[in-house]
């Protein structure tokens, strides 16, 4: 096949004539409900827009100031991500996985590890437990940092945005001491973790974990209790339990609406059981709750992580019993964990080959962010209202287009 | 919920062999009915995952469901040729289905019927062929 | 030293004299001298604002701000218009053009032309006008026509956003910003800047006496030139730039500078009015002047970097249903107390 052939190309497209211009324009004109005589009009936010955390688009129908329809467009950092899995062997995966979600690598990993255990039949040792929950619960708490950044930002609130970077650049520091690089970490390995915790990292979490209170307090002073923010954040996009159900968004977005269901604490995976934890729930689901419930569980993954480094058993191996060429017998495998954004899954299909027959990523910000258009249309946005619930229903474009 | 009592309560299931989920198959002309019955009788109302899977004989679209009271996993799959590629579409059950189904819409090429809008979701509108189906030459430059 | 500039302006009026040119003649080259001054003084005085706002910005979220370039980082700004300078200067295709190309020129005008009839110190005044203040809201109104233009001009719907807002809410917070000054006028029986100062220096500052109007005035005047948290005509977040989004290279460098002498004139007249103008021990009076501008610009600078952005609803409710009432509020009380005053002497 010759890179001219059809396939994957692009052909052109028709240009739009002058009569189907003119029908859209009618067609606006005539919005349901609309009996302003204003014209509404279209506006891309995006691919390149301040506010739209990567490459996605949201073609708004404006009347005003006010945002009468969206229809999202994504498909911008698209990169084929489960095809790709199809074409490496079974822990060359694991990198991948850190691109989708690129603001929890680990979590990524983590998901994807524990599928492919599940069809091998792998136990993974408590101490690789353990030092998985302490990598986990702070990439947790960084990508939660970057969520309350961006949601500021977005609210145009540099100074917290500052603050919680300078926090998360101290957590790269620890995940940087066990892996090697600060973000897309493949710190994870099937069968555990590669290596225990390094000396000398126990204290400087340690360390990190009692300064955490005093910059959380940072955070709400400069952000929590703020006039404006609350104003604006408060009775903003609500997606109620019911939507949340509906839209399959699960996690942090419908623990806002008050359903108090977490994955590690109703069914707990890895160690999650062995500690005592609460489950922060908000009260109606709005932009606000959406913020003020992870911001809490901030506080929460880092009691995990006190815990964790005081159960931690001191000795013992950290990787499973994992040959060194992976051969995954063949079946399939549904796992899912806690992700920084709601219940990321991983389907893995196995022929019993060394490579994955089939790779499936349940993204959950996908859904978060489909949900937004019906949405706009039940509720009276303003154009600031709609960057508020984009920004609080939390997406990673990484994932969003794999 | 046990397996038995699930294939008793709907008896359009059939049960599938799996060694770590309660996994069932459902012809595809049953598949709303079946999903809309384990999702009211049974409580199964969570859709965690929709998804396909092309195997060397056929296709088959992968329905992970969860029972949201006691946190009990399923899998529903429906078999069906890759000639005649269509599915019926549970947009009438979970809405979460509109973009999971457009996505495989774009990536396999699977018709829903009764899907509301199914256009092409990450790859450009005019892009030809289906980049998740077995047989597309992934090694060509684009 | 604190007649350093007057008596630079009278040696330039002898200078012309004594070369045979009638008293007019140097009175008009003095007024010339001083329109040049003014201007360099103006684009210095960018330089330190800009400075300043990044090092500010830096000190409250704890980093270093720019420290590079020079010493402490003070070149930065000149890298940065060396950059805008290199850049090709571009107009869209579907631009007005010569809307589009006007705009950065005249966006410096109607600020200039405030510091004619603005005080710089005792007896500093270029155009002594009986009539300063207003003079100073009609001229300074016309920044929103600016504002506006650019947002038409470029044939963006992100700078028509931005355009429009900025026409609604600075046409809005116009009213409760007059009339929170009306309390002032209507105690010093003029509208001449001078006569207001010459009130303070005998009777005090207005910040204790009208301490209502001073804090009207401030949030009104922080809308009025579209600092956070009203700088929704900018609004990064929604519209990209605002209506700056279609301007480039100089021309952005224009306007960019245009909106930190629109607030430092906002600030210098709040130090007029409120804080006594040139009154102060020890130091000359324009110095003072130019301390008390700074005291104001400093404020806005730590606003700028505390708050998020307000709500275009909010912003309007706020005007309309708590600003304006209390101006007027202040406006009454002031008059009822004057009259008062005047029926018990």
């Amino acid at each position: 096949m010759s890179i001219y052939d059809k396939q994957g190309r692009y052909e052109t497209p028709e240009a739009q004539t002058l009569e189907e211009l003119q029908a859209q324009q009618e067609a606006l004109a005539h919005l349901e409900g609309n009996n302003d005589p204003s014209q509404p009009y279209v506006v891309n936010m995006g691919p390149q827009h301040p506010s739209t955390h990567g490459v996605f688009r949201a073609r708004l129908t404006m009347n005003g100031e006010k945002v009468v329809a969206c229809e999202n467009v994504c498909g911008y950092l698209h990169r084929g991500i489960e095809k790709l899995c199809e074409d490496k062997t079974w822990s060359q995966v694991i990198p991948y996985t850190d691109r989708l979600d690129y603001l929890s690598p680990i979590l990524n990993e983590w998901g994807y590890c524990m599928a492919v255990e599940e069809l091998l039949g792998v136990e993974v040792p408590e101490r690789g437990e353990y030092v998985r929950v302490i990598l986990g619960e702070l990439q947790r708490i960084c990508h939660h940092l970057v969520y309350l950044a961006s949601m500021a930002l977005d609210f145009n609130g540099y100074t917290a945005w500052m603050y919680m970077f300078r926090e998360r650049e101290k957590i790269f520091d620890i995940l940087e001491a066990y892996s090697g690089s600060r973000m897309n970490n493949n710190a994870l390995r099937i069968g555990g973790a590669p290596t225990p915790l390094p000396e000398g990292l126990e204290a400087k979490i340690i360390k990190w974990l009692d300064e955490f209170p005093e910059a959380m307090r940072d955070f709400e002073n400069v952000v929590n209790g703020n006039e404006i923010f609350i104003a604006r954040a408060k009775d903003v996009g609500i997606i109620d339990a019911e939507m949340c159900k509906n839209y399959g968004i699960y996690g942090a977005n419908l623990r806002a609406a008050g359903v108090k269901l977490d994955l590690r604490k109703d069914k707990p995976y890895s160690v999650y059981d062995r500690f005592d934890f609460e489950v922060p729930v908000g009260k109606q689901g709005d932009s606000l709750d959406r913020y003020l419930v992870r911001h809490e569980e901030m506080a929460e993954s880092a009691k995990i992580i006190r815990q964790a480094l005081e159960q931690m058993p001191k000795e013992g191996p950290t990787m499973g019993k994992v040959p060194k060429m992976i051969k995954v017998p063949a079946g399939s495998a549904y796992a899912q964990i806690e992700g920084g954004m709601g219940w990321l899954g991983y389907y893995v299909v196995s022929d019993g080959g060394m490579k994955p027959y089939r790779v499936r990523i349940h993204a959950p910000s996908m859904m978060s962010v489909f949900a937004l258009p019906d949405l706009v249309a039940e509720s009276d946005m303003f154009m600031q209202d709609f960057v508020a619930a984009l920004a609080s229903v939390d997406i990673v474009l990484g994932e969003v287009d794999r | 919920m046990l397996k038995e009592q699930i294939l008793n309560a709907i008896p359009s299931l059939s049960a599938v062999e799996d060694a770590h989920v309660s996994a069932f198959a459902v012809a595809r002309e049953d598949l709303v009915p079946a999903i809309m019955e384990l999702a009211n009788k049974c409580r199964y109302d969570a859709l965690l995952d929709l998804s396909v899977v092309e195997y060397p004989e056929d296709m088959v679209g992968v329905y992970n469901l969860m029972n949201l009271e006691d946190m009990d996993m399923i899998r529903v799959e429906v078999h069906f040729p890759k000639e005649d590629l269509w599915l019926p579409s549970l947009n009438d059950v979970f809405k979460a289905s509109y973009i999971l189904e457009r996505e495989m819409y774009d990536l396999f090429g699977v018709n829903y019927k009764g899907h509301p809008d199914l256009r092409r979701i990450f790859l450009p509108d005019d892009f030809v062929g289906h980049p998740l189906r077995k047989d597309y030459e992934n090694h060509i430059r684009h | 030293m604190d007649n350093l500039f007057i008596n630079i302006g009278h040696w330039i009026v002898n200078l012309v004299m004594s070369l045979g040119g009638s008293e007019t003649l140097g009175i008009w080259i003095m007024r010339i001298c001083c329109a040049v001054g003014i201007l360099i003084f103006l684009l210095i005085n960018v330089i330190i604002l800009v400075y300043l706002e990044r090092k500010i910005s830096g000190f409250i979220q704890e980093r270093l701000g720019p420290n590079r370039c020079g010493p402490f980082g003070i070149f930065q700004l000149f890298m940065d218009i060396l950059k805008l300078v290199s850049k090709n200067t571009f107009v869209p295709g579907a631009a007005d053009y010569w809307i589009y190309c006007l705009v950065p020129i005249v966006v410096f005008i109607p600020t200039m032309m405030i510091f004619g009839i603005m005080p710089l110190g005792e007896g500093m005044t270029v155009y002594d006008s009986p009539v300063g203040l207003l003079y100073y809201f009609a001229v300074s109104a016309l920044t929103t026509l600016i504002l506006l233009m650019s947002g038409w001009a470029a044939n963006n719907k992100y700078n028509l956003m931005g355009g429009m807002r900025a026409a609604a809410q600075m046409i809005s917070y116009e009213i409760p910003l007059i009339f929170s000054i009306i309390g002032i006028v209507m105690m010093t029986g003029s509208l001449n800047l001078n006569d207001i100062v010459y009130n303070q220096v005998d009777h005090g500052w207005f910040i204790w006496r009208q301490p209502l109007a001073f804090i009207v005035f401030s949030i009104a005047a922080t809308a009025e030139i579209n600092r956070n948290p009203f700088d929704l005509p900018e609004g990064e977040q929604e519209l990209t730039a605002g209506y700056q989004t279609e301007y480039s290279g100089m021309r952005f460098a224009f306007m960019y500078l245009g909106e930190y002498v629109a607030l430092f004139a906002m600030c210098w007249l709040a130090a007029v009015l409120f804080l006594g103008g040139w009154d102060g021990p020890i130091l000359p009076g324009w110095l003072w002047l130019f301390i008390k501008s700074y005291v104001f610009v400093l404020l806005n600078m730590w606003v700028r970097w505390t708050f998020p952005r307000i709500r275009v609803d909010h912003m309007m409710k706020f005007n309309w249903k708590v600003l304006i009432p209390l101006a007027i509020a202040n406006m009454v009380v002031t008059g009822v107390v004057i009259k008062a005053v005047q029926f018990l002497a």
